[in-house]
């Protein structure tokens, strides 16, 4: 941001502190207090995660919440990691991090792909019935989780998958399918249809065009519904904590067994650290895709 | 030998109908302009005969074969599409590939195919390059390109030359006659340009809301004009329009428009004229010139209102309570409020009853 020259007219040049001047000035200290007051309220929690993090534990005892560690280590990182003990077992987050992962990733990809393919049948194949089904599928992304618990706890029960990794796949891609849908076809909608027709009287098929035409002009969606959905599903509690056993559980019920664990002296650097683990892959894969997130939050509203 | 045969084809969108039992039928080699205001149902013909619409009862035939039902890659056509509809996301060179490819084409035989007809159309040194960083015209050739490199049976064109500036657009035509005078294949082409139908094509249909008004020569759909709506809607500027009566006495007839019996007595009638009959009388203004004294009809009328073009003078003209439009050569500039004596070229009159507006 560079400084309010418009505050600055020549005419004024005589009095120093205009009226005007003034009030400019005021506007500009009002905003960035604002956004001051608004940074801090984000960074300073995760501020507090850090720093805690590198203390050691009469550190801590000791009060100063806000001060730096004076003898930083990362033991309690290495705890967090590999030896904390969440419920009976003393293994630490390393299982149940892995656990995350092989939910999330299939969960993302399934899901993100078929919410593709669904939102291209909807936006560019018109069936009789296109619209109810889509009206449907909106419908679907209102449904509150805690309706569902009780029947899908029996359906996976029925498939001989509850507990298991792959039952939280499965659950996650259901729910999934709605938001990532919406999200695909209406992108596909602002692509043009001749592009289709063109491709059909080339020869090309439904999944051809798809893939070869529809798919490479959509980086920045495929982005948005990739970060979407990993967030979603990475820090799904809910259904996490219903459908999973001690061995298949996620990193968000791990950290809440471990940071709510009534045993012992609550570790606080273990927690901290333990939750920027937990918080970690959300933030990389926003860091590293984030600018094509923004893109195509905004791509419809400028490309209309 | 008919290469495409349209038969009693009808499109419903719900209640509307937008095609109403549409026969045509297109011989080898013609290039065939399909030609109305917007909304008359001319692109969903194209779309139709494409296979890109289903049509709602009706049959189409290409070369022979009943393609009603036939998916659009199988009917052995190319299409041209105004948006150009190229893939955005691949350079010229698989644009013009692409069709090929999707038909198993192995890359030894496309390659020197995609040169040879980039060179015809002067895009071989664009080749590398990705559609955004073209020009319009150039991008149309590109999609000229793609839809030649397939050698279809039809050529298809959906008002392809609509988004280019007007020099281009004029010198793209003439470009697409001579190809198409050179490949001979045959071609379905719709536009709402009256000047690129009347240039392009070999036969024209005009179309008003659905139904096909009339086909024909260019010039015969210009010069005989079946009714009131082609005789108006092709031209500019427009037809004049004179209403009147029909008189019949002593085996002559002529028409009373008011301001002037104009005589029919040349005039080649469809169905027998009755007298007293409600006419409208067209007459296209080249064919109302300032008198030389040799016509057999002339009057002598006062401008109102000159309009200069460059190449021509178009001169409002105050006949009776109404105004028709004379198109004079450049170097005659009349008065204004100077009455002129025109002379009326009689052979080229229309009359039409004024009720059915149909050609009589």
């Amino acid at each position: 941001m560079s400084a309010p020259t418009d505050a600055m007219p020549r005419s004024n040049r005589s009095g120093w502190l205009t009226p005007r001047r003034t009030k400019a000035i005021l506007k500009r200290v009002v905003l960035y207090l604002l956004l001051a007051i608004v940074a801090f309220f984000f960074a300073g929690p995760l501020y507090i995660l850090l720093s805690t993090s590198f203390k050691t534990m009469p550190e801590i005892q000791a009060g100063g919440l806000m001060s730096l560690p004076h003898e930083p280590t990362a033991q309690a990182w290495v705890t967090a990691w590999g030896e904390a003990c969440i419920g009976i077992t003393c293994g630490g987050l390393k299982g149940y991090f892995g656990n995350s992962m092989v939910m999330a990733v299939p969960a993302v990809l399934i899901s993100v792909m078929i919410g593709a393919i669904n939102g291209y049948a909807l936006a560019k194949w018109p069936f009789p019935g296109a619209r109810f089904v889509f009206a449907a599928l909106v419908a679907g992304n209102f449904v509150p989780f805690q309706v569902v618990l009780a029947p899908v706890s029996v359906t996976l029960r029925t498939l001989g998958l509850f507990g298991s990794v792959e039952g939280l796949i499965l659950i996650h891609v259901i729910y999934g399918i709605p938001i990532t849908t919406m999200l695909f076809r209406n992108f596909f909608l602002s692509v043009p249809n001749d592009l289709i027709k063109a491709a059909r009287i080339d020869g090309a098929g439904f999944f051809w065009i798809f893939f070869r035409i529809v798919l490479p002009l959509s980086p920045s969606v495929i982005v948005v519904a990739l970060i979407l959905q990993f967030t979603g599903i990475w820090n799904d509690f809910l259904f996490a904590v219903s459908f999973s056993n001690p061995s298949s559980a996620p990193m968000t019920v791990a950290l809440n067994n471990l940071v709510n664990s009534n045993f012992g002296v609550k570790e606080y650097n273990v927690h901290m650290a333990a939750t920027v683990i937990a918080a970690a892959p959300t933030l990389i894969l926003y860091i590293l895709l984030g600018r094509y997130f923004l893109r195509g939050m905004t791509a419809g509203a400028v490309k209309g | 030998m008919i290469d495409i045969r349209i038969s009693n084809c009808n499109k419903n969108y719900g209640s509307l109908r937008v095609l109403k039992d549409i026969n045509l039928e297109i011989e080898r080699s013609e290039f065939i302009v399909l030609l109305g205001p917007s909304g008359c149902g001319k692109s969903t013909l194209l779309h139709i005969v494409a296979g890109l619409d289903r049509l709602s009862s009706g049959a189409i035939e290409i070369g022979g074969r009943d393609v009603t039902d036939v998916e659009p890659k199988d009917r052995d056509i190319a299409m041209v599409f105004q948006s150009y509809a190229l893939y955005p996301t691949m350079s010229v060179r698989s644009n013009m590939e692409f069709g090929l490819r999707m038909r198993g084409k192995p890359m030894s035989e496309i390659r020197p195919l995609v040169e040879e007809k980039a060179r015809m159309l002067h895009i071989d040194h664009l080749l590398d390059r990705r559609p955004s960083q073209l020009s319009g015209g150039q991008r149309q050739r590109v999609a000229i390109g793609r839809a030649l490199v397939r050698d279809p049976k039809v050529f298809l064109f959906d008002e392809p030359l609509s988004n280019l500036d007007a020099k281009l657009r004029a010198s793209m035509r003439t470009e697409i006659k001579k190809l198409h005078q050179s490949l001979g294949t045959t071609a379905i082409y719709v536009t709402h340009d009256q000047l690129e139908a009347m240039t392009l094509a070999t036969r024209m249909v005009v179309m008003k809301a659905g139904e096909i008004q009339q086909v024909g020569k260019p010039e015969e759909v210009y010069h005989r004009p079946v009714n009131l709506f082609v005789a108006d809607f092709l031209g500019n500027p427009g037809m004049n329009f004179m209403k009147g009566h029909l008189r019949l006495e002593g085996g002559r007839v002529s028409a009373d428009v008011g301001a002037a019996t104009i005589p029919l007595d040349g005039y080649a009638f469809d169905t027998a004229p009755t007298d007293g009959q409600a006419v409208v009388v067209g007459l296209r203004p080249e064919s109302v010139q300032p008198s030389t004294g040799g016509e057999p009809f002339a009057l002598t009328l006062k401008p109102t209102l000159i309009e200069h073009t460059g190449s021509d003078n178009l001169v409002v003209l105050a006949m009776g309570g109404e105004e028709i439009v004379g198109k004079f050569p450049s170097d005659m500039l009349p008065k204004l409020g100077e009455p002129v004596t025109v002379g009326f070229d009689l052979a080229r009159l229309s009359v039409f009853d004024a009720q059915t507006e149909r050609r009589i």
